[in-house]
């Protein structure tokens, strides 16, 4: 009996300290002047709102990757980073070019702004209806600008 | 002895949450098509069967300290006191009711929300509903961050850089590199404003000023781009003026205004009641130009004195009469050679009273 209290209580804690590191954000959010971000990114995200003004026939539902994935409190930079290798999915649908272009520029432009370290394995995705992923799509570009506006404004949301 | 498993057992379960936070889900489970799909809110509005079409509520968050919805009840056919509900995207949709609403004719035309309900990055939803019919409503979702209004900028000053270089500066109350400012200034020469847009700088600088010239200068300011997409600016902050006073638009001295609001009314007087004067002088003095029906009085009334007739007094008439006397003087042609001179049978007698002389008096004899 002893033996197994001292696995539980002495075991598992430094098993989670030695985790610890993976759950902290391994990119940079701190110090951002916003330059970047205003004069490459917001242009691009700018042009995507241009771009599909027009086409807004989404129903007004949630996809389930928001709720896994939000730009909460400290967890900013690893919302973006997920974001923004969301988009780099997109690119390989049959859209057009400028939206290509603007699309990689506010992925490629994220990620590299974060400075994030760590790599993640590429994930493939099947074929879906294509006005459902340009919904998910303007939802996930909204969503990365307002991230992108909180961590600039430097305010905790309470 | 079962408690203690189960102490132990317990104290596993505290640890294991500890132990998800260093996990991270996308290594666990592979993210999938499963995302895009969509999934239904948890408290999701059925389509509307009754819904309140002509209604729009807006929403403003004045300087991140409190957020104004307003609506315009009076565009009902039936004005009621309808409710507001809010919460946010990520709030457990914890909602609540408005707690300060706003009057507008004794009825609810708006809601205050103090500063602790400000979330500006998360989705804001706000409905407004009938309550005496609740299936009436209408539901709306807004991004904060793009509805934020600053205070207008203020503590504007200038400062000489140069001779001919002046900077104007100022303040916000909100975070400065939130804000974006339009700089508008003018001379007193100009008939409309010039604009200069200003990023995160509070201040703005004017390489070439004429010292001749009065400037007014006044800035606004966004929330707009770096912490949102606000479209409406702030309002004016109180004009700042710079230079001097020699432009013709220069202030009169009050004496100066006295003594022309004086003396050009009582001038025109002076003008006006001179000339009513000297009519009626002309009048009096100046005779009556006689009319033709007139004339019957000449006979009638005046028995031929033309004088009282006509209005010309005495005196005047008399100073009409000539005061001069010319010797008569008969003029006949020269007879031709032969005719002697002297009387003629129908001649009148020569005057010898010419100062000339007595003119020659030609008579006509017949010829034999």
């Amino acid at each position: 009996m002893s033996s197994v209290s001292f696995r539980y209580i002495f075991g598992i804690p430094p098993l989670i300290l030695v985790l610890l590191p993976v759950a902290s954000s391994d990119c940079e959010i701190e110090g951002k002047s916003g330059e970047e971000y205003q004069h490459v990114i917001m242009v691009s995200l700018n042009d995507l709102d241009r771009i599909r003004e027009n086409d807004s026939n989404c129903l007004n539902n949630e996809p389930n990757f928001f709720k896994k994935h939000s730009c909460d409190d400290d967890k900013e930079a690893t919302f973006l980073k997920t974001a923004a290798r969301k988009l780099k999915q997109f690119l390989k649908m049959n859209i057009h070019e400028e939206f290509k272009l603007h699309l990689s520029i506010v992925s490629q432009g994220t990620l590299k702004l974060l400075n994030c370290t760590r790599k993640e394995e590429k994930k493939s995705s099947k074929g879906q209806k294509k006005q459902d992923e340009m919904c998910f799509l303007m939802i996930l570009l909204e969503k990365i600008k307002t991230c992108w506006n909180k961590i600039l404004s430097g305010t905790k949301e309470h | 002895m079962l408690k203690r498993p189960l102490l132990l057992r317990f104290l596993l379960f505290l640890q294991l949450p500890l132990l998800g936070m260093g996990l991270n889900p996308t290594v666990l489970k592979p993210i999938g098509n499963e995302d895009i799909t969509a999934d239904h809110h948890f408290f999701s509005f059925p389509l509307p069967l009754h819904f309140l079409p002509n209604l729009e509520v807006q929403c403003f968050v004045f300087n991140v300290e409190y957020i104004n919805c307003t609506w315009n009840s009076s565009s009902e056919p039936q004005p009621t006191n309808l409710t507001l509900h809010y919460w946010y995207k990520n709030s457990g949709h914890n909602i609540q009711e408005c707690g300060h609403y706003l009057y507008s004719s004794e009825i609810t035309s708006g809601c205050w929300l103090g500063k602790e309900e400000i979330n500006l990055y998360q989705t804001f939803f706000v409905q407004l509903q009938d309550p005496q019919e609740p299936r009436r409503k209408t539901k709306k979702e807004l991004r904060l961050q793009d509805l934020v209004i600053p205070w207008a900028p203020k503590n504007l000053t200038l400062h000489n850089l140069s001779e001919s270089q002046i900077e104007l500066r100022w303040s916000n109350t909100y975070l400065d590199h939130c804000l974006e400012h339009l700089v508008q200034y003018r001379s007193d020469r100009d008939h409309s404003w010039t604009e200069q847009s200003v990023d995160q700088r509070r201040s703005f600088s004017l390489p070439s000023v004429d010292g001749r010239k009065l400037y007014t200068f006044r800035v606004r300011s966004r929330h707009n781009p770096l912490c949102g997409s606000a479209q409406h600016w702030s309002e004016w902050s109180h004009p700042i003026h710079w230079g001097s006073h020699t432009s013709k638009e220069s202030i009169e001295p009050p004496s100066l205004f006295a003594l022309e609001a004086v003396l050009i009314p009582l001038g025109s007087m002076g003008l006006i009641i001179s000339l009513i004067c000297v009519y009626c002088w002309l009048e009096r003095t100046m005779p009556r130009i006689p009319t033709l029906k007139s004339l019957e009085d000449l006979v009638t009334e005046y028995h031929g004195n033309f004088s009282a007739w006509s209005g010309v007094s005495k005196g005047l008439a008399e100073s009409l009469q000539p005061d001069y006397s010319e010797r008569l003087c008969h003029v006949s042609e020269i007879p031709p050679k032969g005719v002697a001179l002297g009387e003629g049978p129908g001649g009148s007698p020569c005057s010898h009273h010419s100062p000339y002389g007595a003119p020659p008096c030609y008579t006509l004899k017949p010829e034999p």
